[in-house]
């Protein structure tokens, strides 16, 4: 039982319990506060996996900005007061059967076809914030000035819409 | 349990340098409060808490007690685990982000079971350091704003919704304006920072971050101010406008620790000022005057003296013993210094970052006693339409001028 | 080390609460969250395919 070992199954049990949560907390609030739990979790897995830049970025854009968005929505809508999680018990169950049957096949079917892949030997420096930026910046940087500008579309979109009308 | 504690030697020491650290950071908050209280009431010509211990001293213990003993309402209709989690968090998030930050280069001159020790509590090499810092500074919005909404009061809410927006708004120009100083430097890692401006040693002071990056600087200052809710950008929590804003239905404990999480986040920007663009534990002398090395010996022995010539004419007989014991051990410590180079040598880092921590801290309590505060839109419209346009224009400027000493360059 | 698969594995779990909680529940704020999940979830699938892929081997012992 080594020490990585270790500390991956207490951030992936730390995960799916903030998951587990966000199912069953009756106030959107709390499975917001619970969505946070798992963000921070798979943050701290993105380090384990030695991906330190996408970890802190996760914590920032994730953890800082776009849960953010989502505390203040709920806040500022009043959304859902005490939402009633009656899942109804007869569609609940056989539910739940599917989606562990759908997971448990997924992770198989990765599983299985993982271990016939070999790749060429690269050096792990791909995951560094150097490493990061030379392929943004040099190889990929038609798609990274595409996608800022899908961004601002849709920040203008947003700021349209939310306009009032002119009466 | 020599075999665990060789075995397990690191995870010794961290845990030994955490409790440590925990310790200092806390006293030092407590005292800080003591040291605004004190100047502010100065610049305000009137005395401040001196009735506590000799020149009030003992005012910060007095107000623990007082802050254990009070009684602590929670609001009806309060959302109970939100309204116990947010002044937590915040403390956590405070408190995380002192970690991150290196006190000195060189590990202790002794090893334990082959360890070594260094200043700080992770070791200078994080490759991430400052944008770690920055997420934790990102996550702090969620303490003011859960705190503000889970009080079930308007007061709290609107203060908590304008506090956290103003936070967030602040946060996009003070990672801009650190840009600069990272494109200098060429890492995120604050010890190559602090290297970057240790280039050409014989400059002394005119080699920091600061003169290139004077733009970035007050970018940075003036965010971090922000981001901290402190004067002059304290609407949010301000007495005459919103009773307390976030914290008005938090009492006694829960409260001290949004006092606590306030100060220690203080601390921790006036490290990172300092670390940035002030050149760290660089000393501002040239390299070549070695006789600087005895300035912290200079500084503290006639401190020690002058407290203890205090202590003799002290009112009271509590005062003069508290007084003359703090003046011995402040002036032996400086005679230390002198006696023994190599503690010497050591503490020069240190020494100076502390310094400047304490410049930085002295400038934030002075602009408390200073200046008015904004009014709400003002500091939004400042925030996005001044400082974050500031940010991103000397970010440009920075990229241009690097480019074209890498073009055409010199050195 | 830990073995990919644990990741792609935990990977898999994380998308199935997403969709159970896409499903099952009402508050829309609430099914944006997990769709958010899913995203992650996959995100988390990359990161790991990534490391295994630069080390030139898929992880396989604990």
């Amino acid at each position: 039982m080594t020490a990585p070992l270790v500390v991956f199954f207490v951030l992936a049990a730390l995960a799916v319990i903030g998951a587990v949560s966000l199912i069953l907390q009756k106030h959107p609030i709390h499975s917001a506060l619970s969505l946070i739990v798992v963000m921070v979790a798979l943050a701290g897995l993105y380090l384990l996996l030695g991906a330190e830049f996408v970890a802190a970025v996760q914590i920032i854009v994730y953890g800082g900005a776009i849960m953010v968005l989502f505390v203040f929505v709920i806040m500022l809508l009043n959304a859902g007061v005490e939402e009633r999680t009656s899942i109804s018990k007869l569609a609940g169950a056989p539910g739940l059967l599917l989606v562990v049957a759908l997971a448990g096949f997924v992770a198989a079917t990765i599983a299985k076809s993982a271990e016939s892949v070999h790749a060429a030997p690269q050096t792990g420096e791909l995951a560094s914030t150097l490493g990061i930026s030379n392929m943004i910046f040099k190889d990929f940087v038609y798609p990274f000035e595409l996608t800022s500008f899908l961004i601002l579309v849709a920040v203008l979109g947003a700021t349209v819409l939310a306009q009032r009308e002119k009466s | 349990m020599t075999s665990f504690l060789s075995t397990n030697a690191e995870l010794v020491i961290t845990v030994v340098k955490i409790a440590l650290l925990l310790f200092i950071v806390l006293t030092v908050n407590a005292y800080l409060t003591w040291f605004e209280r004190k100047v502010v009431a100065h610049i305000q010509s009137r005395w401040g808490p001196h009735r506590v211990g000799p020149h009030g001293l003992l005012q910060p213990l007095a107000d623990g007690l007082k802050f254990l003993f009070k009684e602590d309402p929670t609001p009806a209709g309060a959302d109970k685990f939100v309204y116990y989690l947010a002044p937590l968090l915040a403390l956590a998030l405070a408190l995380t982000s002192i970690a991150l930050i290196p006190f000195g280069p060189e590990p202790l001159p002794w090893k334990f079971y082959g360890k070594a020790i260094y200043l700080g509590i992770v070791s200078p090499d994080v490759n991430i350091g400052i944008l770690a810092l920055f997420a934790i500074t990102a996550m702090g919005v969620y303490g003011v704003a859960l705190a503000g909404w889970s009080s079930n009061s308007k007061y709290p809410l609107l203060g908590g919704l304008r506090s956290s927006a103003q936070m967030i708004s602040y946060e996009l120009a003070l990672t801009m304006s650190a840009v600069g100083v990272l494109l200098m430097a060429g890492s995120f890692n604050l010890k190559q920072i602090i290297e970057a401006q240790a280039h050409h040693p014989e400059r002394g002071l005119f080699g920091w971050n600061v003169w290139p990056q004077i733009l970035g600087f007050f970018c940075f200052f003036v965010a971090a101010v922000a981001e901290t809710n402190r004067v002059p950008f304290d609407l949010p929590e301000a007495e005459s406008e919103l009773v307390a804003g976030f914290h008005t239905e938090y009492a006694s404990f829960k409260f001290a620790m949004f006092f606590i999480a306030e100060y220690t986040s203080m601390i921790t920007v006036s490290c990172l000022c300092s670390i940035l663009f002030f050149g760290g534990w660089l000393s501002p002398f040239p390299a070549s005057w070695t006789f600087t090395h005895y300035l912290p010996s200079v500084i503290l022995i006639p401190f020690g003296l002058w407290v203890i010539l205090d202590g003799f004419r002290y009112e009271t007989m509590f005062g003069r013993i508290i007084l003359l014991g703090v003046g011995t051990a402040i002036a032996g410590l400086g005679a230390v210094f002198v006696l023994l180079p190599n503690v010497n040598e050591f503490i020069q880092a240190p020494f100076w970052l502390l310094s400047k921590i304490f410049v930085f801290l002295f400038v934030y309590v002075w602009m408390r006693g200073t200046l008015p505060r904004f009014r709400y839109d003002q500091l939004m419209a400042f925030g996005w339409k001044l400082l974050l346009p500031l940010s991103i224009v000397n970010v440009i400027v920075t990229s241009f001028v690097i480019l074209a000493r890498m073009t055409w360059g010199a050195k | 080390m830990v073995p990919t698969n644990y990741y792609v594995i935990l990977s898999a779990i994380l998308f199935g609460l997403g969709v159970f909680a896409f499903i099952f529940k009402r508050n829309i704020i609430t099914i944006f969250m997990s769709i958010e999940l899913m995203l992650n979830a996959v995100n988390l699938a990359f990161v790991a395919f990534s490391q295994a892929l630069s080390t030139a081997r898929f992880l396989c012992c604990s």
